[in-house]
């Protein structure tokens, strides 16, 4: 059975079933399902800002589509034309906290370079000429980790009255390390090679007071997407995620060095992240997960949008894929990629996938976990576990690639659950004694 | 409170089942109306597959009050949604049948309540502990019963039966004879079977490939002149005298795994095997206590009882055992089937398999025998191990210690269930076990020993590739495996497995693998051997689902035995049913009138 694309339509299979947010703008508002009251409170919390200096929590459980949903709310906001100047960082995986700090200040910089000249205070020329000057001076040590200067910080702030425009004064004073200093420099303790994040973040408050500056009327709305998903690996104790909360809490803080509106810092985290530092937080929006038939709208626009209205899944396939989802259009989304990228012909034929080609791509993909040595002795306890009837497991060491894909950790260490999906086939290939 | 990184699973169950609450709550109900326990936990299953939040409740369960409220008020649940989850924690936390249900499938969410420390002289008391041994006996099947009596009471099991010359057969693989003339004699205690042709002609033997190939198998079928049947599946000529180029001579031919028979009618098989005299008879219980007999009687199809033989006058026969199969089948494949079922029983009880079997017909007469074997080696001690006691404590004073229980039956009756399966890894490696009695060597035995846990690990899918050759991959694989399966190993597991990996590869040289001056250490390789056995032991009770003591070794005083329980959250309802086929008693009852 294959169904016709639509005529005049296109198909865009790169982007079919990508789990991750799409990046055009047309893409993240037509693919955006549901959760109507949730995008209205947010909307309503950035028309009226309550002042509270936190940041704002886009909570929700993993993989429920939070990243979407705040692409949705500023490009909302933006259509709206609400006073914001926005900033977008994604935390995901890179590491430290220090590298998104460095991310905000180059964003920041850009967008302070990129004033044109109409746009500057009229007579204030020269301002904005210190502050690109001051901002600049640190731009060669931002990002380096061997750069050698030394760094006075200011002793006052000082605010000079030219005209009806406060000045702030840069927090620091940088100068590169001539040869004689750097190597006196470990006695004094002044030759630095990098910045430290708090002195990053004071560096990113000056730079938050340049653009109140330039625009007086609007506020920095910097997005921080996946805060806590900055270093998975940290998955317990989450230093890098903890410390970044904290200097994005003192980017939300008032007063800012020339006592202008402190920054809006809006960020996704997951829920279990939102309630540990519930006091760092503003509850912005929470997101639940979404109903079936949401998933299930979800597919049919990525049917309509990227594979010209051509179905992919028979009816019953969607709904038995829907139903071991867990409940996230994220893990829903990259189940319907995986098998349908499996079945790319029948995919580019239009023939629909049926539920006995998913269980044959998921034996497939079994068989090709227990060749791989890496994996094998994993799934070996994974296959003892089904052989017992157990859909749980305790592993000493990590599933390493079989995470997400045939486990999922509880929330107890070691402890794993086998993915339904896997567990049923399992299950059949055991019955037929077709693993050895 | 920190909810760690694992707490949006339980945030994202909660809310799944919540999604489903009332057909999560439709079936949790459901589960507590299903009697059959196959059923029940595969119902079990499908619930936990179709909802994998369950286990989550579980965790929460195992948390203190105080810590699972904090959680549950820190997921910020609306109203309903937490009336919801209040109502599930309830209902399995309060009902003890429904939990272990769960418990079955979900150990590890679901684990049997922590029981308080036990003392040493409490580890005796397994179960409930305030249950009352059975004063009630079972009566045996009449014929059974009857036949029990009549083993131990007329002597009949060791007097040797006669066969009728042969009227007519063929013998080797031979034409058939219309007037082959043959005397049988038979060696009970070998369990040969001999013909003995006088002034007979010599059977031609079927044509050969070339002059030193012959075939490996031939058959001899006679008709006896009493109109019963035998049947060999192999024969040969042992020894023939007369003088050449006659046709007719006197000759001696031997008979393996044959089969007699007057009439197939058989409703009970016999075979009796030597004890050691380490078995204590009293720890296998059954039959007339007031006479001295005892025995074991394990229901099912088909029925296998062990009656303990005593006769003081025969010295050479002084302890025998008798094992009693029911007959139910008729054809020789079936009955093969039946008398292979008794062999792994016999190996956990370190009794050799008997070597002839006799069919009595319903007047208790014997109407079939058959040789099953023709190895009649005795078998080997593992040291510190008495031969009853290789697996569960059978000894005199376990009887006593652990009031009245006799743990080996529930063993035996959970070994037997895996005959039902196609293939069972258990009865593979136990094949394998069955050599390890064979050798006498320590090092050897504990070098098979730890063979046969590999053979059982590679069985079980948890060995893969050439995983078998590292050692440190074998610990891995036995401890992941146990630990999925809440089995508990003893102490030295791990470094008793490495010496017999060492010792396989290096022989004695294995115990210390320099070139020169390797020699055993006698008394950590005995150890060693007792964890392996024990580490073994429990293995297969994990497999089975055997929740009593294993043996561990001799108490002090060697009357009685140290355990070992093998499981470390035994399901109460699996508890429950060994303590009663522990206390379970048959009792042979002949009434007067039959």
């Amino acid at each position: 059975m294959s169904t016709e694309p639509t005529p005049g339509k296109v198909k865009l299979l790169n982007t079919l079933f990508d789990h991750n947010p799409p990046e055009s703008e047309d893409l993240i508002l037509s693919l955006y399902c549901n959760r109507t009251t949730e995008l209205e409170r947010g909307l309503d919390g950035l028309r009226a800002l309550d002042g509270a200096p936190k940041i704002h929590a886009i909570h929700g459980l993993p993989r429920s589509g939070k990243s979407h949903f705040a692409k949705v709310l500023l490009l909302k906001a933006k259509e709206e034309a609400l006073p914001f100047l926005f900033v977008e960082v994604n935390a995901n995986n890179r590491g430290s906290a220090k590298a998104v700090l460095e991310e905000v200040f180059f964003k920041l910089l850009h967008l302070i370079r990129g004033v044109l000249a109409e746009q500057v205070p009229e007579g204030q020329t020269a301002v904005y000429d210190e502050y690109l000057a001051e901002l600049s001076q640190y731009e060669n040590v931002v990002g380096r980790t061997s750069a050698q200067f030394t760094m006075e910080r200011s002793s006052t702030i000082r605010s000079t009255n030219e005209g009806r425009f406060e000045v702030g004064l840069a927090p620091f004073k940088i100068r590169a390390a001539g040869k004689n200093e750097a190597e006196e420099g470990d006695k004094s303790g002044l030759v630095q090679t990098s910045l430290s994040e708090r002195e990053l973040t004071e560096i990113l408050r000056y730079a938050i007071d340049a653009l109140g500056w330039l625009y007086s009327s609007q506020r920095i709305l910097l997005l921080v997407d996946d805060l806590d998903l900055l270093d998975r690996k940290g998955r317990e104790g989450q230093p890098q995620s903890e410390l970044l909360v904290d200097y994005l809490q003192m980017l939300a803080e008032p007063p800012t060095l020339a006592a202008r509106p402190p920054c809006l810092v809006l960020a996704t985290v997951r829920n279990a992240s939102f309630t540990d530092r519930d006091k760092d937080f503003r509850d912005f929006v929470g997101l639940g997960l979404l109903e079936p038939e949401n998933h299930i709208e979800i597919y049919q626009r990525h049917i309509e949008l990227l594979n010209a209205g051509a179905e992919v899944f028979a009816p019953d396939t969607l709904r038995w894929l829907e139903e071991r989802s867990g409940g996230q259009i994220g893990m829903f989304l990259r189940r319907c990629h995986e098998v349908a990228f499996h079945f790319y012909k029948d995919l580019k034929a239009g023939n629909l996938i049926t539920i006995e080609q998913i269980k044959r791509y998921v034996k497939k993909d079994i068989r090709d976990l227990i060749r791989n040595p890496e994996l094998a002795s994993v799934m070996s306890a994974v296959i003892g576990a089904v052989r017992s009837d157990q859909p749980e497991l305790i592993l000493a060491d990590s599933p390493g690639a079989l995470e997400f894909k045939v486990l999922t950790q509880t929330n107890e260490p070691q402890k794993y659950r086998i993915n339904d999906m896997y567990l049923d086939v399992l299950r059949e290939l055991i019955n037929r004694k077709e693993l050895s | 409170m920190s909810r760690g990184g694992g707490m949006p699973v339980v945030e994202q169950d909660l809310t799944l089942l919540y999604r489903h609450k009332d057909a999560v709550l439709a079936r949790l109900d459901a589960l507590g109306t299903i009697q059959d326990p196959a059923v029940r936990r595969e119902a079990t299953l499908r619930l936990c597959l179709d909802h994998p939040g369950i286990g989550s409740v579980g965790d929460l369960l195992k948390r203190s009050e105080h810590e699972r409220l904090g959680i549950v008020d820190g997921l910020l649940l609306d109203d309903d949604h937490n009336q919801f989850v209040t109502r599930l924690l309830r209902r399995i936390d309060q009902d003890p049948v429904l939990y272990a249900t769960l418990g079955q499938v979900l150990p590890l969410s679901f684990p049997p309540p922590t029981k308080p420390p036990e003392t040493p002289d409490e580890e005796f008391v397994w179960g409930p502990g305030n249950s009352e041994i059975a004063t009630e006996s079972t009566a045996l099947d009449s014929l059974l019963a009857r036949l029990v009596v009549f083993l131990c009471s007329e002597d009949q099991w060791f007097r040797p039966i006669s066969f009728a010359d042969t009227v007519r057969g063929s013998f080797s693989g031979s034409i058939e004879q219309a007037n082959l003339q043959l005397r049988i004699e038979f060696d009970e205690h070998k369990g040969h079977l001999e013909v003995v042709g006088s002034e007979q002609p010599i059977p031609e033997t079927p044509r050969t490939l070339s002059k030193n190939i012959r075939p490996f198998q031939n058959q001899a079928n006679f008709d006896l002149s009493d109109g019963s049947h035998l049947h060999a599946i192999s024969s040969h000529v042992q020894s023939r005298s007369g003088k050449p180029g006659r046709s007719t001579t006197s000759w001696r031919g031997l008979l393996d795994s044959w089969y007699w028979w007057k009439s197939e009618s058989v409703r009970y098989w016999v075979g009796v095997s030597k004890l050691s005299s380490w078995l204590c008879p009293n720890a296998t219980w059954h039959g007339r206590t007031s006479a001295g007999w005892f025995g074991l009687h394990l229901p099912g199809t088909p029925s296998v009882s062990l009656v303990t033989l005593r006769q003081g006058d025969d010295r050479t026969h002084r302890n025998a055992i008798a094992v009693v199969i029911e007959g139910v089948e008729r054809n020789d494949e079936d009955r093969k089937h039946i008398l292979e079922s008794c062999r792994e029983l016999l190996c956990v009880m370190g009794v050799q398999v008997p070597l002839v079997f006799y069919g009595y017909d319903e007047n208790l007469n014997i109407c079939a025998a058959m040789q099953v074997t023709s190895k009649g080696s005795e078998l080997a001690r593992i040291s510190g191990a008495p031969t009853s006691c290789l697996f569960v404590p059978s000894l005199y004073g376990d009887w006593l210690a652990f009031r009245d229980r006799v743990w080996l039956v529930p063993f035996l009756r959970r070994l037997r269930m895996e005959r039902l399966k196609r293939i069972s890894s258990v009865l593979e490696s136990l094949l394998y076990f069955r050599s390890v009695l064979e050798e006498l060597r320590v090092e050897l035995q504990i070098s098979k020993l730890g063979t046969t846990i590999r053979i059982l690990l590679h069985s079980e899918g948890s060995l893969r590739g050439d995983d078998y050759l590292d050692p440190s991959r074998v610990w891995l694989s036995l401890r992941a495996y146990t630990s999925n399966r809440g089995i508990l190993l003893p102490e030295g597991t791990k470094d008793a497995l490495d010496l017999s990996h060492r010792l396989a590869l290096l022989g004695d040289r294995g115990v210390s693998p320099r070139r020169i001056e390797a020699e055993l250490d006698v008394e950590r390789a005995l150890q060693s051997l007792s964890t392996l056995r024990v580490a073994y032991a429990s293995l297969i009770a994990g497999m089975i689902g055997y929740t009593g003591p294993i043996f561990q070794g001799l108490a002090p005083d060697r009357s009685s035995s140290l355990v070992h329980y093998p499981l470390k959250h035994p399901d109460p309802a699996e508890v429950a049913a060994d303590e009663a086929a522990a206390i379970e008693r048959f009792v042979a009852r002949v009434d007067a009138t039959s």
